[in-house]
């Protein structure tokens, strides 16, 4: 089983990332479940991802990566346990800490063969991000296996090429795809990386 | 070792509602749409911008749209569509930084009912100003569609 943790702070374009690479893993023939959690007590991205037809676990009211911890751990094992899917697609809060769910199923006791984080940055708020809650937009994207910089539709090539500049300053290692959740733009080649 | 949760270490809050939506059409979703701008707008004014989202899925057998408002200048998104119908089940959510909870679900509430929407909200919702807001009637309520329990004193 693959296991990609999408991370990204609240409206960077997670569920319409996370969709579209359901549909690419499903579209190789794959098995998909998509674990979703939201901080309030009702949930509306859950209910977005199933009304699309994929198959979902909606973990509302806390967050996974602390509040649900024990939650989160007993649902991926009953994931692995009732369906077994080829891919499991982890989409925590906004405010979630990706590296700590990480750690958090490699404690579960699922041995998936890859279990990444996606980071996910709106090139279209960054500056804002940065001016409010830097320590914490950093914490968020810091052990990302891969960056998308998601929003590219939505401001100038200048500005994502900052974006970009200021990611590859701060975060070293990880390969950083600028992309379009939205129109689809560069999607193809950052998804290429994550097939297997 | 901090036991403060991720949500609190951002400043962040959630909240939310679940309820039924009474005679959905075009001009039902537009006024939820300019309901969550004022929303939105409340939310700009209270923290100085809006981190975060308001959100809001309609649904009818599971299948419905999806508006969904991050930035004021682009204004609520629209995924997908839902076809007129009698009733639809709703989702509504909003998770944002630095305004305070009780104020923003007051403020939500009465946002709601500005609207003019026909709708009830699951269970019973107070705020400070006394009044009950699970349910409202802002056109004609057809007592047939209504699974919300509530009393109709009309």
């Amino acid at each position: 089983m693959l296991v990609y943790i999408l991370g990204g702070f609240l409206g960077s374009g997670k569920t319409t990332l996370l969709m579209k690479i359901a549909s690419m893993y499903i579209g190789m023939g794959k098995t998909v479940t998509i674990l979703v959690n939201e901080m309030g007590e009702i949930g509306v991205d859950g209910a977005t991802i199933k009304s699309e037809g994929y198959n979902a676990v909606e973990l509302p009211n806390g967050c996974i990566c602390c509040s649900l911890s024990g939650t989160l751990q007993s649902s991926v094992r009953n994931i692995k346990k009732d369906y077994n899917p080829d891919v499991m697609l982890v989409e925590p809060t906004g405010l979630a800490l990706p590296h700590k769910v990480k750690d958090l199923i490699h404690t579960s006791m699922i041995d998936p063969e890859v279990m990444e984080i996606i980071g996910i940055i709106d090139c279209l708020r960054f500056d804002l991000f940065l001016e409010k809650r830097e320590a914490f937009f950093k914490m968020q994207i810091k052990y990302s296996d891969t960056i998308l910089l998601n929003k590219i539709d939505a401001v100038t090539p200048e500005e994502s090429n900052r974006v970009m500049s200021w990611v590859l300053n701060e975060f070293h290692g990880p390969p950083v795809y600028a992309v379009s959740g939205k129109t689809g733009e560069g999607l193809d080649k950052a998804l290429q990386g994550l097939k297997r | 070792m901090t036991d403060q949760t991720s949500a609190e270490m951002a400043g962040g809050i959630a909240a939310g509602f679940t309820g039924h939506i009474h005679g959905f059409n075009a001009d039902v979703e537009a006024r939820l749409d300019g309901m969550m701008l004022s929303v939105g707008r409340w939310i700009e004014k209270e923290a100085g911008t809006l981190l975060g989202h308001v959100k809001m899925s309609i649904t009818k057998e599971g299948k419905g749209v999806t508006l969904n408002l991050i930035d004021l200048i682009t204004g609520v998104e629209h995924h997908n569509s839902l076809a007129p119908c009698a009733s639809a089940d709703f989702n509504f959510m909003a998770a944002v930084l630095d305004v305070d909870l009780e104020e923003l679900e007051h403020f939500i509430l009465h946002a709601m009912e500005d609207s003019g929407v026909d709708f009830c909200i699951d269970g019973d919702h107070e705020c400070g100003c006394g009044k009950d807001h699970g349910h409202h009637h802002g056109h004609t309520h057809d007592h047939e569609h209504c699974g919300c329990e509530h009393h109709h004193d009309h």
